[in-house]
């Protein structure tokens, strides 16, 4: 089919130089010359020029403007986007030549562009009649077909025209409908021809493209629920036609649907979404292709798409707290990052992503008291970032909390090689050792004072050794108790025999060392009091310490 | 007081903006430019104004500013939901349909011009003669002081006898 501009032909000129045209015509201007076809010179070589704004003022100078000046005005005025202007320019060269089929033309897709689909159907009709040639007419017929009024019934020509055009027809006629800016027009305009065409590929990818787009710009403005009434029905549409498009045009209506869905708070109905999205995404893998198929498959910055869908699910479900499924989903994630690190770009957004992400997650199942994941995203941001001093430190209390005593000193000799001369990996080693009895808790505080001494001043050793002694007192309390249980029961059965059967050389003996015992609690208590900084601490020592003292004269009495 | 049997309508608190994320607030991709995120922010703001979306301006400046710095938008990709694919479909679609060039390139309306080849100016153009004609050559009064000095200067130059040309 002959391209309309084939038809009304312009002389093509041999290598205008419109810098020159424009440097002569401006000087004949300036020198007085105000003949229209003059200034109309003038504003098309600003047109070619690329000086739109120029070309419209120097139109606008034109006294008594003819047809093909308000034709140009409209031109300029429709590439702007100023489609009131731009109708009532060509209007108006309409109203001067009516034979003009541009003016016609262009007056019926500004309608479009406005989307008054009555008034451009209306154009529409007058317009057939002058077209050009009989392949234009057709075109045109074509376009009426489509135009007509929902509900209207179509001519059995037009019905024939739709049913018959060729795939050049259909591609201008697509590449026009595209173009009108109007998404209602464009998707109404979409809708009726790919019910008329229901196998053509080209027109059922570009209707499902329209929706999409409006979808996006619905998403875009957080118009959630807006977003699942358009996307739905598409969805459903797609699944069910015959034409088979790209299956990432399922992906994005899925991932739309699902982001839509969990945005409105239905997690639920959002992950069934992205299920499907990712279930999608599994058959067009499967799905041969060419050899290059899987470029698309990774973003211009590295990350692969089964790594987002991952994440979408991962996201989904966490919001839903089933945290233990989430966790499958992010492993898979981390595994989809660390595989395209390589590809990363910049070079590092996709190890700073996964570090970022593992550090948020050990901190959300640390909260929610799933030590075990906390460790092992833990464990991941410390291999993505190995020399990472606060993820060492983090690891160093999980292992801590969690009683691997081993790990925890595995990951203090590595705090040990990253900041050898730093305090706090020395008080993190008293952290991970045992103290169970009386000798390892006063070893323990020599060892304290000795880095309290080594590091004078150091608020952080000073908080840090406070925290200590604080875990320390209930050790305290513990042998406290056991001793007063040791000395009562050696009195209770003191009161139970009588004198002559009491052993009293054994009962100083024990007294005897239960003293001791005492003597070297208090001793350690005070020892203690040193490194407290909360008063409930002190408090708690103090009261140890008069029980000491309560129990060392009860010892020394018997003892003697 | 509404009718017994009257379902009642619970409507949901908003997400809050941390759990929609920056890059859902101001539309734009994971991937977007500085200028991007800028132009994007200036729009919402528009538009938040005019009251065209329900985001509140505090939101949509916070998304910028969580986009702003590389370790918060880090961290902000790290819990966005993805709406498009790897490739972009989304984007290229909507710069196909909604693009820039997309008028130009896909909805043109017929740009028809004049032809003024044989374009001759109106204005009147004198012949040589007429020209000639309107030109009049005034007369050199013999008291002006030019004519002596130049008269004392050609009788001054010597003649070179062998140089002298003679009119054919």
């Amino acid at each position: 089919m002959a391209n309309v501009h084939d038809v009304i032909s312009v002389a093509p000129v041999a290598e205008p130089d419109w810098a020159e045209a424009v440097r002569l015509l401006e000087q004949a201007v300036k020198a007085g010359n105000q003949d229209p076809n003059g200034l109309y010179m003038l504003a098309m070589a600003y047109k070619h020029q690329g000086r739109p704004a120029d070309a419209r003022a120097t139109l606008a100078r034109i006294a008594d403007p003819d047809a093909n000046v308000y034709l140009q005005r409209g031109v300029l005025a429709f590439n702007e986007r100023e489609w009131a202007d731009a109708g009532d320019n060509f209007a108006k060269a309409w109203e001067k030549d009516a034979s003009s089929f541009p003016a016609a033309y262009n007056l019926m897709l500004t309608r479009l562009c406005t989307g008054q689909l009555d008034q451009a159907l209306e154009t529409l009709d007058k317009l057939v009649p002058l077209a050009p040639s009989p392949a234009e007419n057709r075109f045109l017929t074509v376009l009426r077909g489509l135009l007509g009024r929902p509900g209207a019934e179509a001519s059995a020509e037009q019905i024939h025209y739709l049913s018959t055009i060729t795939t050049d027809e259909e591609q201008r006629l697509l590449d026009m409908i595209v173009g009108l800016n109007q998404f209602e027009v464009v998707y109404r305009l979409l809708a009726k021809l790919v019910s008329a065409r229901p196998n053509s590929e080209p027109a059922f990818r570009a209707y499902i493209g329209a929706a999409l787009v409006q979808a996006k710009n619905l998403v875009d403005r957080c118009q959630w629920s807006d977003a699942e009434l358009l996307l739905s029905p598409l969805r459903r549409r797609l699944e069910s036609s015959q034409v088979r498009l790209d299956a990432f045009y399922l992906i994005s209506i899925l991932n739309m649907l699902g982001t839509a869905a969990c945005m409105s708070q239905d997690f639920e109905r959002g992950l069934v979404h992205f299920r499907a999205a990712a279930e999608a995404f599994q058959r067009d893998f499967n799905t041969a292709g060419p050899a290059n198929k899987a470029d698309r498959y990774v973003n211009a910055q590295g990350v692969y798409i089964g790594a987002w869908l991952e994440q979408n699910l991962a996201l989904a479900n966490e919001a839903l707290g089933r945290l233990e499924i989430a966790e499958a989903h992010w492993n898979r994630y981390f595994d989809y990052l660390e595989h395209y690190f390589p590809r990363s770009l910049p070079p590092d957004y996709l190890q700073n992503l996964a570090f970022a992400n593992a550090s948020r997650l050990a901190d959300l199942f640390s909260r929610k008291e799933k030590w075990l994941a906390a460790a092992r995203f833990l464990e991941r941001a410390h291999r993505i970032r190995p020399t990472d001093y606060e993820t060492l430190e983090r690891l160093f209390h999980m292992y801590t909390q969690m009683k691997r005593t081993d790990d925890a000193r595995k990951v203090l000799r590595r705090l040990r090689e990253v900041r050898p001369n730093d305090p706090q990996a020395e008080l993190f080693e008293l952290e991970v050792r045992e103290a169970r009895k009386l000798d390892e808790v006063d070893a323990l505080l020599t060892d304290l004072k000795r880095i309290a001494q080594r590091f004078p001043n150091d608020t952080r050793v000073e908080e840090r050794g406070a925290a200590i002694v604080h875990n320390l007192v209930p050790i305290l309390d513990r042998i406290a108790d056991q001793y007063a249980s040791q000395v009562n029961k050696v009195v209770d059965q003191m009161r139970r025999l009588p004198s002559y059967q009491i052993n009293w050389p054994t009962v100083r003996e024990i007294m005897h060392d239960m003293e001791d015992k005492y003597l070297f609690l208090r001793r350690v208590a005070q020892k203690c009091l040193a490194h407290v900084t909360s008063d409930d601490t002190r408090r708690e020592l103090h009261r140890l310490i008069s029980h000491c003292d309560r129990k060392i004269d009860q010892c020394h009495s018997l003892a003697e | 007081m509404p009718p017994p049997n009257t379902p009642v309508v619970l409507q949901l608190a908003p997400l809050p903006r941390t759990q929609i994320g920056p890059f859902l607030i101001l539309g734009v991709d994971k991937d977007a430019s500085k200028e991007v995120i800028e132009a994007a922010w200036a729009e919402k703001i528009k538009q938040a104004r005019r009251g065209a979306i329900k985001t509140p301006l505090e939101d949509i400046n916070w998304a910028r500013e969580m986009l702003s710095s590389k370790e918060s938008r880090i961290r902000c990709d790290a819990v966005a939901f993805n709406v498009d694919t790897t490739d972009g479909t989304l984007k290229k679609l909507k710069e196909r349909y909604q693009g820039k060039t997309q008028v130009e390139v896909r909805c043109k309306p017929i740009d028809t011009e004049k032809w003024l080849a044989d374009y001759v100016p109106p204005t009147p153009v004198p012949t040589v003669e007429e020209i000639r004609g309107i030109v009049q050559i005034p007369e050199i009064p013999r008291e002006v002081p030019a004519v002596r000095v130049m008269l004392e200067d050609f009788v001054e130059e010597r003649i070179d006898p062998w140089k002298v040309e003679l009119d054919a």
